[in-house]
């Protein structure tokens, strides 16, 4: 049995530890940061580097080094807003089977979880150095508003790290597990997490060791990395403006320019001004480097990011309405994430909340810490089962993991802490006429299941299509699918004499799956959705993992062969995909003239 | 709050997962049809504190543990409903239309009788005690007997519709 530890898989940064009975130790890197960019880097000449060693590629080999790649894990190339933000990344993406993103470096295509399973190695590596012990189990934390293929592509990249994937917990979940783990509390807590990438914000009920999710809500792309990309479309105007010269079509001077905006942002942390000059952003006509002054106020940043800050703050004000709380319900503020750190962001949460946030919290490492807990709190459960005969004595009487985070003054409680979570989007199920009924409400408690009765829109109608969605609308098209199931053989009657039972099952990762029977034949499907933009875990290519000490000739020759087998399975998984779409094609007009 | 033991979690298990279909919200959270919100949450805790599968991940076969999940997600279920005002309203008229339906469609007794001709003998001991169970109340009882009939003929239109009523 080896270590089980937490992940907080990070848009920009990740952090990964174990809860020991001393309290929770995070891996280090060999320069003592725990705090690790998700960043890998491919150089030309082979090998990968990793972390922060990574990070720092980002401005000598932009065209070889992966960042950000939770943005894109588990959507689907095609969205909008996922197209928006391929367009600020430097490295190519392009479109794969089931319209999922492929990350193309050196030649190399890879799938999202196959680049995010790199970071994951590397945390699993410096875990098992530091605590010489190996790694088998991890719990993942995820965005609270992650959809299902985002969940299922963030355990694909675990599967793929050679990790268990013991559980997907919601990253302010995981924030209020690490805030009042041990503590014996009666309290309601708000986490507000905003993050490299993601903005989520989670009502808690804590009662002493139930920690119960009363309602979530969240938004994705909208963290840090926008923030960095506003700076840097205003030091992009600058210098059109003063050298005439646009770098937006550039993507390496771009890319430059986000870099020195993260600087210029954290350095607005703690100054009112920020002034100076980036050098070598582009080169110009005669083969000289250019270089752009700029000049930046913590006003005119605030000014900048007022609407972002808001945005988040009307995130806060829908929870709480939904929840049926009031402000002065609050008792704690929990925040998490970096952006947590900009001065407007405390300032507007401190009022709107009327009280200062919680400051004991490091914000970069606290998610990863209740990560950590909830891993050795599921394998805890796994000890007690390896004792051989487990007699009710022992089971009556469990070990207590005590894991607390020590602090000042106060004695850790320990025991087993249990986490309610809920779902963050109301699940529906498609009805006639282009609308959709709700099926599961969103902060529905998880894993839950739920049985309804629907029946056919038309007689004689032989075939139904369960379309399932996530979202608030009542029309289908505002939301967003997430797959369909058919029932077929559904014997010839009047409309709605059929009996069809759909059941949702939401398992406790959070992840849908989809059960219809008919009721009167006892014919019955059941599916995960299949759902597009999703990890294609079958067909994707796989990279090749050469072992070292091998001669040039004989990599190459590995190599190559890896190739071919590659083009084979692509092939292979273009023709399977051609006849399914063909077949669904087939299937859909016959229904057409059997209803009509 | 303390987990149950494993003994308590089975026998719960045995108790409850043939009657499961049978129980309505109220019986699931065991609260009193009249229970206010603080009571549902508070029943909510108390059961998620001592049978939540997280608790008892590899106590339990990967088949005990998978009974636990399904019953535990069916009282989620129970809660979600019952908690909201809104919800639980639908789901008392529905239920009450639910009763209706299945007291008001009876079969002629001699369609039963050649009906039960066609069972063994031990499936017909098994369906005449469903429905004595049925009579004094017991459906837990009734539905378990008349599962086990089916289990000794599984393509019985007639102990299916049987039990499709009690449910």
């Amino acid at each position: 049995m080896g270590l089980s530890i937490g992940i907080d898989l990070g848009t920009t940064n990740s952090v990964a530890g174990v809860a020991t009975p001393e309290g929770v130790r995070l891996a280090a890197d060999s320069k003592g940061n725990r705090v690790h960019a998700s960043v890998v880097s491919l150089p030309a000449g082979g090998g990968r580097i990793l972390g922060n060693s990574a990070k720092v590629r980002k401005a000598t080999d932009p065209s070889q080094t992966i960042y950000s790649a939770k943005r894109l894990i588990g959507q689907n190339v095609r969205a909008p807003l996922v197209q928006l933000a391929m367009a600020s990344l430097p490295y190519p993406v392009e479109e794969g089977n089931n319209q999922q993103p492929i990350i193309v470096v050196g030649g190399r295509r890879m799938t999202v979880p196959e680049v995010s399973a790199m970071v994951l190695t590397h945390l699993r590596q410096l875990c098992e150095e530091q605590f010489e012990e190996e790694v088998t189990g991890a719990v993942i934390t995820v965005p609270a508003n992650f959809s299902d293929s985002q969940r299922q592509g963030t355990k694909e990249a675990g599967r793929i790290a050679g990790l268990e994937v013991m559980r997907l917990v919601n990253e302010p979940t995981a924030a209020a597990l690490a805030y009042g783990y041990g503590r014996s509390m009666d309290q309601r807590v708000a986490v507000f997490d905003f993050g490299g990438g993601t903005f989520d914000f989670s009502v808690l009920k804590i009662d002493s060791d139930i920690f119960e999710v009363l309602g979530t809500d969240g938004e994705f792309f909208l963290g840090g990395d926008d923030i960095d990309q506003m700076i840097a479309e205003f030091l992009a105007s600058q210098m059109n403006r003063t050298l005439h010269i646009d770098p937006r079509p550039i993507p390496t001077a771009m890319n430059r320019l986000s870099i020195a905006a993260e600087q210029i942002k954290q350095y607005l942390t703690s100054n009112e001004e920020a002034g100076g000059t980036i050098d070598g952003i582009v080169v110009n006509n005669s083969g000289k480097s250019v270089s752009v002054e700029f000049e930046l106020s913590r006003d005119k940043f605030d000014s900048m990011i007022e609407g972002y800050v808001e945005r988040t703050i009307d995130v806060c004000r829908n929870v709480l309405a939904s929840t049926g709380l009031e402000v002065k319900d609050i008792d704690d503020v929990i925040m998490v994430g970096g952006s947590t750190r900009i001065p407007l962001v405390r300032q507007r949460l401190s009022e709107y909340f009327a009280k200062e946030p919680a400051t004991r919290i490091n914000p970069d490492e606290v998610v990863a810490h209740g990560a950590a807990i909830q891993a050795a709190m599921l394998a805890g459960a796994v000890h007690e089962g390896e004792r051989g005969e487990l007699t009710d004595e022992l089971a009556d009487n469990p070990m207590p993991i005590d894991m607390g985070i020590p602090e000042e003054g106060e004695t850790s409680q320990g025991g087993a802490a249990l986490l309610l979570d809920v779902t963050p989007a109301t699940l529906r199920i498609a009805t006639a006429g282009g609308y959709s009924e709700p099926f599961l409400e969103k902060n529905s408690p998880i894993p839950i299941e739920r049985t309804n009765l629907f029946t056919t829109a038309h007689a004689n109608q032989s075939r139904v299509v369960i379309e399932c969605y996530r979202g608030g609308a009542r029309r289908q098209d505002e939301n967003e699918l997430l797959g369909s199931l058919e029932l077929n053989d559904i014997p010839p009657g009047d409309r709605g004499e059929a009996e069809i039972e759909v059941t949702f099952r939401v398992d406790p990762d959070c992840i849908l799956h989809v059960r219809a029977r008919d009721l009167r034949t006892e014919n019955e499907v059941e599916a995960k959705l299949n759902v597009i933009g999703a990890p294609v875990s079958d067909n994707f290519r796989t990279t090749l993992d050469l072992p070292e000490g091998l001669s040039e000739k004989q990599a190459a020759k590995l190599r190559q062969k890896h190739e071919k087998e590659q083009q084979k399975l692509e092939k292979k998984a273009e023709k399977e995909r051609a006849k399914a779409e063909k077949q669904r094609v087939k299937m859909a007009k016959r229904a057409e003239t059997g209803e009509s | 709050m303390r987990p149950w033991s494993k003994r308590e979690l089975l026998a719960y298990l045995d108790r409850i997962m043939p009657a499961l279909e049978g129980l309505d919200h109220f019986e699931l959270l065991d609260v009193p049809p009249d229970a206010d919100d603080k009571t549902i949450q508070g029943a909510f805790h108390n059961m998620a504190g001592g049978l939540h599968p997280d608790r008892h991940r590899n106590v339990l076969s990967p088949s005990q543990h998978e009974r636990l999940i399904v019953v535990y997600a069916r009282i989620a279920e129970a809660y979600r409903v019952l908690r909201s005002p809104e919800h639980r309203e639908k789901y008392l008229i529905d239920e009450a239309k639910r009763r209706k339906k299945t007291t008001t469609t009876v079969r002629a007794p001699q369609e039963i009788a050649s009906a039960l001709a066609l069972l063994s003998p031990k499936a017909q001991q098994l369906y005449r005690r469903a429905i004595a169970a049925k009579r004094t109340g017991d459906t837990a009882s009734a539905v378990l007997n008349l599962r086990m009939a089916l289990a000794k003929h599984p393509q019985s239109g007639f102990l299916k519709e049987a039990l499709k009523k009690l449910r």
